[in-house]
């Protein structure tokens, strides 16, 4: 469920010489995203429910933010007894 | 007849030209910080089997969940997160974008309370990734910069 996690995130691992001691280490691009319809500013949210059935256990998380927008392929990877809701908002950036 | 037909379609072009250009260019520079009220686009619920809009199942499913809290089932649409009605976004000339949360309590209100990033390329503006046409709506989408250097 990558687009409906915010920001997203791209990631690229720098490979350290052995000296160091360490293998390496990752840096984090997170991407963000704004929409623009008709002229104006808009920052996307999203509330989100999931919830997991199965045959010993259930389980649930929810949550809301900014920047989020729903990935639509995550149809193809819902379950029997998958739910997902989720409610897309938006809210207006105004210029101070 | 011909050299009408011609203008005409000079103008046209013209025309789709310009408007074009228009929804291209939005200025945006300054702070700005998020409206109070928020616009609903969809509540949709998700299953295997299908997928469900009527409202009232929803609500009944998320509340049978008690997760109500996250969603807005009335004709209120007041910024109910606290944490995007304190974001704070900061374009700069230069391209580049601060992103913060104000802090909202008593003591320091006012104070920035969470820088969440130092700096956003905004010249990332252009991987939009809705095309241009004769839809308004247009994404884009920017990419969070590790902070600069103090000079």
């Amino acid at each position: 469920m990558e687009n409906s996690s915010s920001p997203t995130q791209s990631i690229i691992f720098h490979y350290l010489p052995p000296e160091t001691g360490y293998s390496g280490y990752y840096e984090f691009y997170p991407t963000g995203r704004l929409e623009i319809r008709n002229g104006q500013l808009y920052v996307p949210l999203m509330a989100l429910l999931v919830h997991s059935k199965g045959q010993d256990q259930t389980c649930l998380s929810a949550s809301a933010g900014s920047f989020r927008t729903f990935n639509n392929e995550i149809k193809k990877q819902l379950q029997p007894g998958d739910t997902i809701v989720y409610q897309s908002k938006r809210v207006m950036l105004i210029k101070q | 007849m011909n050299s009408l037909y011609k203008n005409s379609l000079l103008l046209f072009s013209l025309a789709a030209f310009i408007a074009c250009k228009k929804n291209d260019e939005l200025l945006i520079n300054g702070q700005y910080k998020p409206a109070s009220t928020v616009t609903i686009d969809a509540v949709v619920m998700l299953t295997k089997e299908g997928q469900i809009t009527k409202t009232s199942l929803i609500k009944e499913f998320v509340q049978r969940h008690g997760q109500q809290d996250y969603f807005l089932f009335d004709k209120r649409t007041d910024l109910t997160d606290n944490n995007s009605s304190t974001l704070r976004l900061d374009f700069h000339e230069d391209g580049t974008v601060d992103t913060y949360y104000m802090n909202e309590s008593a003591s320091s209100k006012g104070k920035i309370s969470q820088r969440t990033s130092s700096y956003i390329d905004i010249t990332a503006i252009e991987s939009a990734i809705m095309p241009i046409g004769p839809n308004p709506n247009r994404w884009y989408s920017w990419k969070i910069l590790p902070a600069r250097p103090n000079p």
